[in-house]
């Protein structure tokens, strides 16, 4: 099974003004695309996020009515981490901040 | 007459393989070509749904790039050996189905990509006389006469009966 370790990533040192971006939580999107299985991605939330399984259902459902939910949210460290998880399943997932 | 599931969960937790002679012979031959692919011609265009961008912006986009593209990399590679090595047997470890999964999805992925499916009713329309060049790089003259829609087709289904065997009963084997 594939594997990730966190992502190390470089932060800069907040100063000032700054420090507020750094607070803002990233959100973790994951979008519709026409390939995947609709059990498969819901597996793959149940998976990764240890949601049950009506949660990771209703997500799942939300991605394929809405064309996008968002999964999980964070500090950038958490989101990125969450993020190559996600692609790593072959979900097409994108990070921003909140 | 009751037919044998194909795919199952042992009492054990394992998973019980019966899969019929060309669906194992599909997956004899195309998890090794997207190996290849991803070592040979990683920009190949058919990979990108593969390595989808994490970040809006170039800077954040290459910087994951940098730090996560080959673990990304190896792990599919890893999953697609799985396959390869795991393909006779008849029992599947738990670890071993999950590697099928997500390398049976990948699959799926480029093959996809490759079809320019973008909605699922394509799908169902691509007539078996239709020819696919395999997963060999676009730039490869050597052509294969496989049938893209029984790729396709074997891949989604051996995919969700795993699925269902690892986890889920009873969901609607549907593409979003």
């Amino acid at each position: 099974m594939t594997t990730l370790a966190p992502a190390e990533v470089e932060v800069e040192q907040p100063h000032g003004a700054d420090e507020v971006e750094h607070d803002r939580s990233w959100i973790v999107i994951v979008w519709n695309d026409p390939i995947n299985l609709m059990s498969y991605v819901t597996l793959v939330f149940q998976k990764l996020f240890g949601y049950d399984r009506a949660k990771a259902t209703k997500l799942m459902l939300q991605v394929h009515n809405d064309g996008k939910a968002v999964v999980s949210s964070g500090t950038r460290e958490k989101a990125e981490y969450d993020v190559a998880r996600l692609h790593a399943h072959g979900l097409w997932a994108t990070m921003r901040q909140d | 007459m009751l037919e044998r599931r194909r795919i199952e969960r042992t009492a054990k937790g394992e998973i019980r393989l019966r899969l019929p002679r060309d669906e194992r012979a599909l997956l004899r031959s195309l998890p090794g070509q997207l190996r290849r692919l991803l070592a040979e011609a990683p920009d190949d265009p058919s990979l990108e749904r593969l390595f989808p961008p994490a970040y809006d912006d170039a800077e954040s986009e290459a910087e994951y790039r940098r730090l996560m593209g080959d673990e990304l990399t190896d792990g599919r590679r890893r999953a697609l050996r799985v396959i390869e090595e795991t393909l006779d047997e008849e029992r599947l470890t738990r670890d071993q189905a999950e590697s099928w999964l997500t390398a049976l999805n990948d699959l799926r992925l480029v093959l996809g990509t490759r079809l320019d499916v973008s909605d699922e009713t394509l799908l169902e329309r691509l007539r078996p006389t239709r020819i696919c060049r395999g997963f060999r790089s676009s730039s490869s003259r050597r052509s294969q006469a496989t049938s893209s829609s029984d790729l396709t087709r074997a891949g989604r289904s051996c995919q969700s009966r795993l699925v269902r065997s690892c986890g889920l009963s009873g969901s609607r084997d549907l593409t979003f």
